[in-house]
């Protein structure tokens, strides 16, 4: 417990600066952004009454889906979840490359509890900043949802918005917990993190671009994809499993490691 | 001086690899889509995209750019290889400053009988040595990538500019990084102030990229100072260059006369 309440005492000021930064971008989408988007709805549409409409509907060109609240959330999506990842990337290297920085592992491991409790109170430090964090988000954008009296398009289909930065979040947990203690130092949090996410957002992107159907599962920062729950109605059922087993086997193989290391005296 | 550059470059030389290997990926890979487009419809789709808003093509990450053509399809490659290129000089900057430090040789290197000033130059040429050769190879996997997909290469003159271009805002980075850290005692806070202005840029470009009228914001946005449309036009616009340049050079003047007198600690 002990370890426990160290560790969100020292992630308590990461976890707000962090929030601060995600809420400020938000807000900059929900004001700037938000409005300019609706406000093109009108050349658009203009631009597709040209068209014929099997054409649209073949190339998904649905405005009314385009231009919702969800349309937005989806594209705003893109951005909060790089900054979930990395919010996520430098909780946990924080949480478990701490001692390894600091070079005070043999102090931390030679109190009088067990590794495999050290390890479960820095999971759960590090699982708890990050759930703070989703609760806020979440109830920031059904705030903003209610405060619009807006319907939703899906039944339901809300929630899923709101859980997708989440769910990033623990993946991209468990992926830099798992290179927080494989790698032999780290030097900077901030720099690992930057190039942890936007690794992954080039991935997403040349995925994107490629349009092969099996590289999707190479892109990590997609499997929660909110463009996807934007035609569907939910999440890619396999890119869940995907995750869900990287996420059980990166904890086990943490767990794993960070019970048979062996601590370099510092 | 030389064996200080021989030893940061053995020093740098596995982030610098890692780093290759994405480019490598990157540009590459990235590629490997185009080969089904015809390169004659280009022009109607050209001119149907102009009539949407830059908002609206955004959104749907087409910032008004012809994907169809060989030209177009490279400008939004090199958008992510810029990307890259930014991240990888800001980790250069931070570390030709903070590393020692970091790693507790600090006491080691800084009594030597070398001046602070020629132990950081000597960072900073490796590093420079890094940025160039990532450039250099962004430039020569370029036109390795073409022949492979039996492409013809129609655009040797924009890949050449792209390349510069990329190299002259990390060089801006690289800079900018090496003050950051110059000015904050804490390797993580220099880090993190880097971070953060590497995230304002990259917002910029993304905002430049929605306005209609966004030369307003080009001079605070240094990830458009050379823009696709102008490179992939053959031109390269010198007085962002100038600029770029210029304002490299101030960063680092405050960082040398930063890091003379700044109190040398571990981390």
């Amino acid at each position: 417990m002990n370890v426990y309440k160290f560790e969100l005492k020292r992630l308590w000021g990461s976890v707000l600066t962090w929030s601060v930064t995600i809420a400020l971008m938000m807000l900059f989408l929900m004001k700037g952004f938000y409005p300019a988007m609706m406000g093109s709805r009108v050349s658009v549409e203009k631009i597709f009454a040209n068209f014929p409409p099997e054409m649209l509907v073949a190339f998904g060109m649905d405005v009314n889906r385009m231009f919702s609240y969800e349309g937005f959330l989806s594209f705003s999506n893109i951005y909060i979840g790089l900054l979930s990842a990395m919010m996520a990337v430098s909780i946990a290297l924080q949480v478990f490359a701490r001692e390894k920085r600091d070079k005070c592992t043999d102090f931390l491991l030679t109190r009088p509890i067990s590794r495999s409790e050290v390890f479960w109170a820095k999971f759960f430090a590090g699982l708890t900043s990050l759930s703070i964090f989703g609760i806020l988000y979440g109830v920031v954008v059904l705030f903003d949802f209610n405060a619009q009296n807006l319907t939703p398009l899906y039944e339901n289909s809300l929630v899923y918005y709101i859980l997708s930065p989440f769910l990033t979040m623990l993946l991209f947990f468990i992926l830099a917990t798992v290179y927080a203690v494989y790698s032999k130092r780290v030097r900077t949090i901030a720099g690992a993190a930057t190039a942890f996410a936007f690794g992954a957002f080039i991935l997403s992107a040349i995925v994107d671009l490629l349009e092969k159907d099996f590289l999707r599962f190479f892109a990590p920062l997609d499997y929660f994809n909110t463009g996807y729950v934007l035609e569907h109605g939910s999440f890619d059922f396999p890119l869940v499993i995907t995750a869900l087993v990287l996420f059980v086997l990166g904890t086990a193989v943490v767990f794993w490691r960070y019970n048979t290391h062996d601590v370099q005296a510092a | 001086m030389k064996t200080m550059i021989q030893h940061e470059l053995k020093a740098n030389w596995k982030p610098f690899f890692f780093w290759s290997l994405g480019l490598t990926v990157l540009v590459v890979a990235g590629f490997a889509k185009f080969l089904g487009f015809d390169a004659s419809s280009g022009a109607d789709v050209n001119a149907l995209m102009a009539q949407f808003p830059k908002v609206f093509l955004a959104m749907f990450g087409m910032a008004g750019l012809d994907v169809q053509s060989l030209g177009g399809y490279y400008a939004v490659l090199q958008n992510f290889v810029l990307i890259c290129t930014c991240i990888f000089a800001l980790q250069l900057g931070a570390n030709a400053v903070s590393r020692e430090s970091i790693d507790k040789t600090y006491e080691f290197i800084f009594t030597k009988p070398r001046t602070r000033n020629r132990i950081l130059m000597a960072k900073l040429i490796a590093a420079a040595i890094y940025l160039t050769a990532f450039s250099l190879l962004n430039f020569a996997f370029s036109h390795i990538a073409l022949p492979i997909y039996q492409l013809e290469n129609t655009i040797s003159t924009p890949i050449f500019l792209f390349s510069i271009a990329n190299y002259v805002v990390g060089l801006f980075f690289l800079s900018l990084s090496t003050l950051l850290a110059t000015l904050f005692v804490r390797a993580e806070t220099g880090m993190k102030a880097g971070t953060y202005a590497f995230m304002a840029f990259y917002g910029l470009s993304v905002v430049y990229d929605m306005l209609d009228n966004p030369e307003r914001i080009q001079i605070i946005s240094p990830m458009r100072y050379f823009t696709a449309i102008e490179l992939l036009n053959n031109r390269f616009s010198f007085s962002f260059l100038v600029i770029a340049l210029a304002a490299s050079l101030l960063a680092l003047q405050f960082a040398f006369s930063e890091f003379r007198k700044r109190d040398l600690t571990a981390v």
